[in-house]
């Protein structure tokens, strides 16, 4: 459902539009479209509920608040919202409050099982099991830079593995997975 | 600039990811600004990461839709007068004596809408194929790349070949399949002034992993080795190997990586000097 084609980038530039002119529908459609794949994304990093809520919503505030930054030249509308949506909730995991709230609590039980299931849905056909057909050690990269916001050398020492290594690891999981989602190889 | 060198070094995946220096950042950016297949691979690879951790979706509880629009609403009142904060007054106006021309206004806005509307689609419907055939275009020029590349290697071997053999002084050797591989076949070129050996493989399967083949040189009872056989990128290049003195007789056997001092594997091919 968030696949290319022109006719979704066409729906896609008349929603750019609307979001432009700070239209309440265009917002509503805009959290309609990509609000639960969003969710999911800033849940997986900040692992709590409330503070995905919280999350979400900043995000919605701070691409509120830049559309008129976003241009075709940064990628697709979902690539960009996305990026906005991880880097906020990355940011709230490196903040003060979270550390001192929840990051040392024993968060286990306030954590979502719920995406365990998701993981296992089938609403995009064809695409189930895409993180199960990464290796492990290459959802292990993706999952420690993008996930978790290490940087390439902390990710090193965490894995304990040489840096050279989580490159290597980084340009093979993506390789694959343009191959795994039918990206064009470069 | 090295932009194939840049794109294989693995840093666009890691600025995919989020995580390049805030310098490496903004280099990339410039760059792909610049470099059109750089910008591609960005794009290519934020779209398979998007697909990726779309997995992961999840669905937020249902109040959090309107505490999130209501939100925007209370940015908006921030700004300017969003909403309008007093209510419209609403005048009521005399129907004045044109009001006969109403009626075709009417009409007249509605043939220009369905006209418009028509306009539309008829641009719409161009600009959809418009995109159809850049793409296609897209694809044609990257496959016409490839078979360019392609062509500039088998031309680069053949002059290589055409060098050698313009000497005089080179001795072609054809060693031929042995009995197992009846249509294995190799060209040794033997220059008897340098003493240079160039090998040009005509056919010889693919070699497994961590085996090599490796050429010997055989005079008398003395077998030595002259070299191994590099495959490279699924390529058979022309060979420069060891220089040889004396021979007279050639041979190739499949030999593990890096060779043996004294030939140990299969023979594939052989031919006398």
């Amino acid at each position: 459902m968030y696949l290319t084609g022109s006719k979704i980038q066409a729906q896609e530039a008349e929603l750019v539009e609307r979001l432009r002119q700070k239209d309440r529908k265009g917002f509503a459609q805009l959290y309609d479209n990509y609000g639960s794949a969003l969710y999911g994304v800033i849940l997986k990093i900040v692992k709590i509920e409330e503070v995905a809520q919280d999350v979400l919503q900043d995000s919605f505030v701070k691409i509120w608040k830049s559309t008129d930054l976003y241009s075709r030249d940064k990628g697709t509308l979902f690539t960009w919202i996305l990026n906005i949506a991880r880097n906020t909730a990355i940011d709230k995991i490196r903040s003060q409050d979270y550390k001192q709230n929840y990051q040392n609590a024993p968060i286990e039980a306030k954590q979502v099982d719920k995406q365990a299931n998701t993981q296992t849905k089938t609403d995009h056909i064809g695409l189930k099991s895409l993180i199960e057909r990464l290796l492990p050690e290459h959802q292990e990269v993706i999952e420690y830079l993008y996930f978790k916001g290490f940087t390439q050398s902390e990710a090193a020492e965490a894995l304990a593995i040489p840096l050279g290594t989580v490159k290597t690891r980084v340009k093979i999981a993506l390789r694959e997975l343009r191959k795994l989602t039918g990206v064009p190889e470069g | 600039m090295d932009i194939k060198a840049y794109i294989e070094s693995g840093i666009i995946e890691c600025y995919v990811l989020g995580a390049v220096s805030s310098e490496e950042k903004a280099e990339l950016e410039q760059l792909a600004e610049q470099y059109p297949e750089i910008k591609q691979e960005i794009e290519a690879n934020k779209f398979a990461l998007a697909e990726y951790v779309l997995q992961y979706h999840c669905e937020p509880p249902a109040e959090l839709r309107d505490k999130v629009l209501q939100k925007l609403d209370e940015l908006h009142e921030g700004e300017e007068d969003y909403p309008p904060k007093s209510q419209p007054k609403v005048i009521v106006l005399p129907r004045s004596r044109r009001a006969w021309i109403y009626p075709y206004l009417t009409a007249a806005s509605i043939i220009l809408l369905v006209i418009s509307v028509g306009f539309d689609y008829l641009f719409y419907r161009d600009w959809q194929e418009a995109e159809t055939r850049l793409m296609n275009l897209a694809t044609e020029n990257e496959q016409l790349h490839k078979q360019l590349r392609q062509m500039q290697t088998n031309y680069q071997d053949a002059l290589a070949e055409v060098n050698i053999l313009a000497n005089k002084a080179t001795k072609t050797i054809e060693l031929k399949g042995v009995s197992n591989y009846p249509n294995a076949a190799v060209t040794l070129y033997w220059n008897t002034q340098s003493k240079d050996v160039h090998l040009v493989v005509r056919n010889l399967p693919t070699p497994p992993k961590g085996m090599q083949y490796q050429l010997w040189s055989i005079e008398g009872n003395k077998v030595e080795d002259a070299g191994m056989l590099a495959y490279e990128n699924n390529h058979w290049q022309v060979m420069k190997m060891k220089t040889v003195q004396k021979a007279t007789v050639f041979a190739i056997t499949l030999e593990k990586s890096g060779g043996e001092a004294t030939p140990k594997g299969a023979m594939y091919v052989k031919g006398e000097v």
